[in-house]
Order: C-alpha cells, then sequence, then structure tokens
C-alpha cells in the first residue's frame, strides 16, 4: 500500500501518515484489537518505519517528521477503557529524485575481466544434481596380499559385513590366506589369486604380469568393488572388473577409474627418520672477547664479560615441529665453573641446562608450535659462579620426519567407512538437469 | 500450506547467490507454487536492509522479510515445518539438509561442491561447472570474474530445482504410504 500511495506522488511531494500507537491506542503487545475488530497490525515507530524501509527503494524518500502524536492524551484512563486524546503516530516522507548512485556492496570489484575461463572438461552449464544411494547388493573385495596384511584388515572386513548386512560378499585372497578367509565367515565366497609369490624374497614380483590370469578368473558382475591394499600397485586391478562402483585408496587423479576414493596424506612415505642442519659458528654471534677462528670460537674463563651472552643466534624461522639441537661445546676439563645452555623461541627462553667441564652436553629438545618463530642457542655464565673456558663449534639442529602414519588396519577401516557412508547416509552426488 | 524459506545472506559474501537473483526466484516461484503458500527470507538483523531489496517487488501479504525477527530456536522450528529452504554454501542449507526437508543449494564455485555440499537425502545442488572453480576466495570483491559462478545461474533453474525437491518431497511421502522402497532419485 505504501507503495501505491508514494507512486502517485510527484518528486518533492509529501506522504502523510497516521497509525495508531500500540502503545497508546490498543495498549497491547498482540492482536487483536481492543476498540478496531479490523485493526491487522500493532505500530510503534520502528515497525511502521521498517515497513516503509521494506515497500520504498532506499533514497527515493526523506524521512522529514516522525513523532508520537499524544496531543490531549489522557493518561489516567484505564486500559480496559477507550484511549482519549490523539493516540498515533505521525510519519511524513518527502519523496525525493533518486540520485544516479546506488548503494551496493561496501567494496566494488576493482577489475572485472569480460568472460570466465572455460571447464576444461565440460562445457559451461549449471548443474542441478542430487543425491542418490546405489544399489549394493553383490560386492567384490579384493586383499591380494600377505598373510600380515590380511590379518591386520580383519577389522574392516568385519565391518564391512556389519554395514551391507544383506549384501553378497566374493573376497579374492592369496591362496595362503584362503582357509583364514573361510573359516572368518567374513565373505559368502572366497576366491584364490596369487597375483604376489607367497615370499618376495625367493620369487620375483610380478604385478602387472599376472593381469591376464586375473582376467580369466571371470567374476562376473558387480554393484561395487573395492581393493584394499594400501599400496597402490594393485588398484589396476578394478579396471578389470564389472563392477558400476570402483574404491580404493589414493587419489583421483591417480586412479581417474575410482568412484569412492580415500585420499591418504602423501607424508605417509615420507622419512620417518630426523633430518639434520650442521650449524656452523659462524651462524651465530658471539661477545667480543672471543677468540674466532675459522673452526671454533674459544672463550678463556677469565676473559669472559659476564654482563651479557657469550653466544647467541642465529635466529632461523623454523617451521612446526619437534626438535632437538646439540651444541658442539669442547670445555677445558682441568677448569672448574658452570655455565648455562639454553633454547628461546621468539626469545623466549623454552629449555634451558647447566653444565660444567666434566658434563656431557647431549641435547636440548624443543618443540616449535607455530609456524615462522624464530629459534635461539644462547650460552650465558651462571649467576655469581665461576665460568669455565670452552670452544664452541656450533651446533646440530634435527627435526622429526614429517610422516604422518596411520595403522594398516585403520587406512582400511576407514575406506570402508567411508564407502559405507557414501552409499548409505551421504549418497553419491548425480546430475539431474543440465542448462 | 508450509512456507517457502530463502536464506540469501551467508557469511561470505563470495558464496552468495545474488540478492536480485533471489527477488526474481521469488517472482518465479509465487507464479508457480500454490497461493496460500508465503515465502519467507530469513536471516539476521544486519541482513535485514539487504532482504528489504529482495521482498520489496512482491506482494506483501504473501512475502516476508523476518531477518531479525525469529530467534534461533524459532528459526529452527520454521526451517523444520517448511516447505522448501533454498540457500547459499551456508549453515541453513546445511541445517535444513540435515532436517530431510526439502532443501535447494545454490552452490558457488569458491569451494568444492563435493566437499562442503549439504547432506540430505532431499537435497539439490544447483553449480555452475566453470574453469576457476575452486577460487577458495571469501570476498566477492576478489572475484575477477563478477562471481561468474553464481551470477550466471538463472532463477528459472533454481525454481525448477525447488519445484522438484518438493514434488520428490510429496512422491516419497506418497511411496511411504504405500509402503514401496525408494531407491535413487
Amino acid at each position: 500500500m505504501f507503495r501505491a500511495w508514494f507512486a502517485v506522488l510527484r518528486s518533492g511531494g509529501h506522504l502523510i501518515i497516521t497509525v495508531p500507537h500500540t502503545f497508546l491506542y490498543e495498549r497491547l503487545l498482540s492482536l487483536p484489537s481492543r476498540w478496531n475488530p479490523r485493526q491487522r497490525r500493532l505500530y510503534t515507530p520502528n515497525s511502521l518505519m521498517a515497513e516503509v524501509e521494506e515497500a520504498l527503494e532506499a533514497n527515493s524518500y526523506r524521512v522529514r517528521l516522525l513523532c508520537d502524536d499524544d496531543n490531549g492524551y489522557d493518561y489516567g484512563v484505564a486500559a480496559d477503557h477507550p484511549p482519549s486524546g490523539a493516540s498515533d503516530i505521525l510519519l511524513i516522507l518527502e519523496k525525493i529524485d533518486r540520485p544516479t548512485w546506488r548503494l551496493g556492496p561496501p567494496l566494488a570489484p576493482s577489475k572485472i575481466r569480460s568472460a570466465e575461463p572455460d571447464y576444461a572438461f565440460e562445457p559451461k552449464r549449471t548443474r542441478v544434481e542430487s543425491v542418490s544411494q546405489p544399489p549394493h547388493r553383490r560386492i567384490l573385495i579384493l586383499k591380494l596380499d600377505h598373510l600380515g596384511d590380511f590379518i591386520m584388515s580383519l577389522s574392516a572386513l568385519e565391518k564391512a559385513r556389519a554395514r551391507f548386512p544383506g549384501a553378497h560378499i566374493t573376497l579374492i585372497v592369496g591362496s595362503w590366506n584362503v582357509e583364514m578367509a573361510r573359516n572368518s565367515s567374513l565373505a559368502d565366497e572366497v576366491i584364490a589369486f596369487d597375483i604376489f609369490p607367497r615370499n618376495s624374497t625367493e620369487e620375483e614380483v610380478d604385478v602387472p604380469g599376472k593381469t591376464a590370469l586375473f582376467e580369466q578368473l571371470r567374476l562376473g558382475t558387480f554393484d561395487l568393488a573395492i581393493d584394499m591394499r594400501t599400496d597402490t600397485d594393485t588398484r589396476f586391478l578394478l579396471t578389470k572388473v564389472d563392477a558400476k562402483l570402483r574404491a580404493g585408496v589414493g587419489a583421483r587423479s591417480q586412479f581417474p577409474f575410482l568412484d569412492i576414493f580415500l585420499p591418504i596424506n602423501q607424508t605417509r612415505n615420507e622419512a620417518e627418520a630426523a633430518r639434520e642442519d650442521v650449524l656452523r659458528h659462524r651462524d651465530f654471534s658471539w661477545q667480543a672477547s672471543a677468540d674466532a677462528s675459522e673452526f671454533r670460537l674459544k672463550f678463556v674463563s677469565k676473559t669472559i664479560d659476564r654482563a651479557s651472552a657469550l653466544v647467541w643466534g642465529p635466529y632461523f624461522h623454523l617451521r612446526p615441529g619437534r626438535y632437538e639441537f646439540e651444541p658442539f661445546i669442547e670445555p677445558n676439563r682441568g677448569e672448574t665453573g658452570l655455565l648455562t645452555l639454553d633454547v628461546a623461541i621468539d626469545a623466549k627462553p623454552i629449555v634451558q641446562r647447566i653444565i660444567s667441564p666434566s658434563d656431557h652436553v647431549g641435547k636440548l629438545a624443543f618443540i616449535v608450535e607455530k609456524p615462522s618463530l624464530s629459534f635461539e642457542f644462547r650460552i650465558w655464565t651462571v649467576g655469581d659462579a665461576a665460568a669455565f673456558s670452552f670452544s664452541f663449534y656450533g651446533g646440530r639442529l634435527i627435526r622429526e620426519g614429517g610422516a604422518s602414519v596411520l595403522h594398516q588396519s585403520e587406512y582400511q577401516l576407514l575406506l570402508i567407512e567411508l564407502v559405507a557412508n557414501r552409499l548409505g547416509r551421504f549418497g553419491v552426488l548425480g546430475e539431474m538437469l543440465a542448462r | 500450506m508450509k512456507n517457502i524459506i530463502l536464506a540469501p545472506f551467508s557469511n561470505s559474501d563470495i558464496r552468495d547467490w545474488p540478492a536480485e537473483h533471489y527477488g526474481a526466484l521469488i517472482g518465479c516461484l509465487l507464479d508457480r507454487v500454490e497461493h496460500d503458500r508465503t515465502i519467507c527470507v530469513v536471516g539476521t538483523a544486519s541482513q535485514r536492509l539487504r532482504a528489504n531489496d529482495v521482498v520489496r517487488p512482491h506482494p506483501a501479504d504473501r512475502v516476508f522479510n523476518d531477518c531479525g525477527r525469529l530467534s534461533w530456536a524459532a528459526l529452527v522450528e520454521e526451517l523444520k515445518g517448511a516447505g522448501c529452504v533454498i540457500g547459499n554454501n551456508s549453515g541453513i542449507a546445511h541445517l535444513s539438509g540435515s532436517f530431510g526437508v526439502p532443501t535447494v543449494c545454490v552452490f558457488g564455485g569458491s569451494h568444492q561442491r563435493a566437499e562442503w555440499r549439504p547432506l540430505g537425502d532431499n537435497v539439490i545442488l544447483v553449480s555452475r561447472a566453470i574453469g576457476c572453480s575452486p577460487c577458495q576466495l571469501d570476498h566477492n570483491s576478489q572475484s575477477p570474474y563478477d562471481r561468474a559462478c553464481l551470477r550466471l545461474i538463472e532463477p528459472a533453474v533454481v525454481a525448477d530445482a525447488v519445484m522438484l525437491a518438493m514434488a520428490r518431497k510429496t512422491d516419497r511421502a506418497i511411496r511411504q504410504i504405500a509402503g514401496v522402497q525408494q531407491a535413487g532419485f
């Protein structure tokens, strides 16, 4: 209604609106009105303005007056009696010429390119997709590796049986695992196929060379085929199986034929061992009392300046991880005295050790929890205690390897859980319409 | 007759189907759904001004701006009882999808839909096959193609998806009553 009234105004014209003020007229917080059964809304200045803002375009009007009109209103009249005096809200809007600019997002795109890029594998189009729960009545599971591998897969096979209760499961295993597989009752049918030699030290592994034999198995058709091996060398066998869906561990880019894939962390095969950085003495800073040569810093106890650190630095930025620093310090064992060694991260000491000349210096272990923190190793004197003479050659910084591995059983449990969720609860995304 | 609920605003504007498209969608739906269905736009109080632009062209007795008017608990109840919920790649679509309510998610290209799509067996995803996705950007102002992944999704296509989602719900209800097992779509 606001829009209709407003439309007939000229620029500079005024729209004057008065509505009953619910706090003065109805004296209610909800309908129906006591005094006017046809009253469909309760108004306050706030709710009236909300309707105006909703109905009229911004900057097509200005509010010239908004006020409560209680002229002559008798506040002494009880709420169950009709009010006396004015009990309205008065609103006056002036129509204005709209400015040329429009309200918009806070930041306009700085530079818009004319055409968005093509999607390389499909024509540009709008996809309308929904999920379905594909049937999985006939399931093939490949578990072709060795005895220990099969034992580590038992919990995943149990899960498969539990998550696909009505399914007929065919399990293909190495001949050495057939008896255990049959005794486990985890499959309805167990088929032997030796794609690996039983003992790899006695016979060469030739997985691709067994492909033709695998194809001769004449397995029939399946709704779902799963390769449970974590290593990727058997995954191609899924392409030799007549299955509507294929599932396994690996990246989609590596195995484009996989419908359901469990991408595992590529650090799985990274070194588990620690990595080393050998730091030379020249990577650090030192106080002027030191005698610096090409190979070492030599400190003599009598000339050490006790007011400052003896060695500090090198302020390397370290990645998060577990570290050890092993300083190369050669004490003069003929002296007595003490020194403090510490490691500081972003100038905050996090590990400290006090040594005497007879101590084995060992390693200072610490953890860097956030990226780009500054590493510093320092040598100090200890309070009023005498220092001892020593040579400093640098040190060895050791970072623990980055491998993030799960147990083989866990990979396989995750794979089965993923497949079960995808086929059941989460569904497989498929296109319904394309425009 | 149950409401149709629109949640046009996420917490990251690059994921928002343009507000004018939502406005046009309302126009399409008013022509196609039963006349006693109402359409509500939901959001926070701070999104109310933007929602005004979405509802303004439409009849005030069928299209409501409820941004900031519903408590969280009331909104959840509204979603559970909705005839269909239309939203972006954002929380409301995830919530209504999890309730099994017919949900149409207009999914932008900033993220992988396979990774972030709302789950639910009555969720329909509308997205654009486009070469710059996923860009992982957060703000529309950063998009070199002015959110082409969303801008090029036409309201009529989303309206088709809404009608489909509501029809599937009805179809499933009939099948359930008839005791027919439903598999897939």
